[in-house]
C-alpha cells in the first residue's frame, strides 16, 4: 500500500475535522473519516463512514472494516465534539449534559478502545484526543463542556500508561479557539475576553494545530505520551 | 461453532501469543492452565493481546462478533479470564447467544 499510513479522524464533515482530513488525505495518508452526516469531501485517499461515534455496534463495524481492508491503523484523531450546554450549569438539562459527555468523552473512549486493538498488532499507534482551553480557563457557562474535556484529558493520561508497551502513544492537543461553527453561539466580546487570558490573544489556526499533530505523529515522538499540549499560549 | 472448534481457536491463539511475545510454556494445554495471575505464563500485556486476538479470530474466521470483556464478564463472581477452560466456557455462551 503506497501510503504514509492509515489515519482515522472523527467529526470530519465540517470544521477542524474537515480541515485535518483534507490536509492529511492530500499529504499521503489514507484517511478514514466519520460523522453523523454525509461528507462533502471527495479525495482519492479519503473514505467516509456515516455513524454516531457513541454507537458501539456501528463503531465496531467500522473498525472491523479498517482491520480487514488495511490491517493497520497508525493514527487516530478524536476530534468530534459537541457543545450543547452553553449556559450556567443550573440551567443545563440532564439530556443535554448526557449528550455532551457521551459524544465528547465516551465517543473518544470507544474509538480509542477499538483503535488500540488494531494498533497493538503492529506495535505502533498514535492516539490524539482534542482537548480545549476551556479546561484551563474554567469559564462560567461552560461547566459540562469543560468537564467533558477534562475527562478526555484524564482518560488519555491513564490510557497512555496502559498502552505504551504496545508502541502506542496517547496525547491531548488543546488548541485555542479556532474559527468553526462551534464558536458561532459564543458571544464575540466574551470570546475576546477569554482570548486575552492567553499569551497569544487571538484565534488559533488549523495550521498550528497540524504542525503540532505532525510532531506527535512522527515515529521519533515515541516517548512523548500522556501529555496535554496547549496551543495559543493558553 | 462447536465447543471443539472453540477449544481449538483458544488453543491456537494461546500458542500464538506465547510465540509472538516470546514467553515459555512447556506444559500440556489443559482447561486448568491459568491465563491470569501468578500461575499464568501471561503478564497483563499478554492477556490483553490474547483477548483481542480471540475477538478478531472469532470475527474474521467464524463471523462471530463479540466483546469478551463485556459488562457481564466483569460482573461474574468467577472471572471468565481465569483459565483456558473458563474463557472457552464464556465464548461458548456468547456464541450460543449470538446465533
Amino acid at each position: 500500500m503506497n501510503t504514509k499510513g492509515v489515519m482515522l479522524i472523527t467529526g470530519t464533515r465540517k470544521g477542524i475535522g474537515y480541515e485535518l482530513a483534507t490536509h492529511y488525505a492530500g499529504n499521503g495518508y489514507t484517511v478514514i473519516g466519520c460523522s453523523r452526516g454525509e461528507s462533502s469531501l471527495t479525495m482519492e485517499n479519503y473514505f467516509h463512514y456515516v455513524l454516531d461515534i457513541t454507537d458501539e455496534k456501528s463503531v465496531r463495524s467500522m473498525f472491523g472494516d479498517i482491520r480487514k481492508k488495511y490491517g493497520r491503523l497508525d493514527v487516530l484523531i478524536n476530534n468530534a465534539a459537541i457543545n450543547q450546554t452553553l449556559s450556567p450549569a443550573i440551567l443545563v438539562s440532564l439530556s443535554a449534559a448526557e449528550n455532551t459527555m457521551r459524544t465528547n468523552f465516551l465517543g473518544s473512549f470507544l474509538m480509542a478502545r477499538e483503535g488500540v486493538k488494531i494498533m497493538m498488532k503492529n506495535s505502533f499507534g498514535r492516539i490524539i484526543n482534542m482537548g480545549s482551553m476551556a479546561v484551563k480557563h474554567e469559564e462560567k457557562g461552560e461547566a459540562i463542556y469543560t468537564a467533558s474535556k477534562a475527562a478526555v484529558i484524564a482518560f488519555t493520561k491513564v490510557l497512555a500508561k496502559e498502552v505504551y508497551d504496545y508502541g502506542i502513544t496517547c496525547n491531548v492537543v488543546s488548541p485555542s479557539a479556532i474559527q468553526t461553527d462551534m464558536l458561532e453561539p459564543i458571544d464575540k466580546e466574551a470570546l475576546q475576553q477569554v482570548l486575552k487570558r492567553n499569551a497569544i490573544p487571538e484565534l488559533g489556526t488549523a495550521a498550528e494545530l497540524i504542525h503540532t499533530l505532525n510532531w506527535l505523529i512522527d515515529k521519533d515522538s515515541n516517548k512523548i505520551t500522556g501529555q496535554n499540549i496547549y496551543l495559543g499560549g493558553v | 461453532m462447536t465447543r471443539e472448534e472453540i477449544n481449538q481457536v483458544v488453543a491456537e491463539t494461546f500458542k500464538q501469543v506465547i510465540t509472538d511475545n516470546e514467553k515459555s510454556f512447556d506444559g500440556e494445554l489443559t482447561p486448568d492452565v491459568a491465563i491470569m495471575g501468578l500461575d499464568s505464563p501471561f503478564d497483563s500485556v499478554d492477556l490483553v493481546t490474547f483477548i483481542v486476538a480471540l475477538e478478531q479470530t472469532l470475527e474474521d474466521d467464524w463471523n462471530v462478533s463479540v466483546i469478551l470483556a463485556d459488562d457481564r464478564a466483569m460482573s461474574q463472581s468467577v472471572s471468565p479470564f481465569k483459565t483456558v477452560g473458563s474463557i472457552s466456557d464464556y465464548i461458548e455462551m456468547l456464541v450460543k447467544e449470538n446465533k
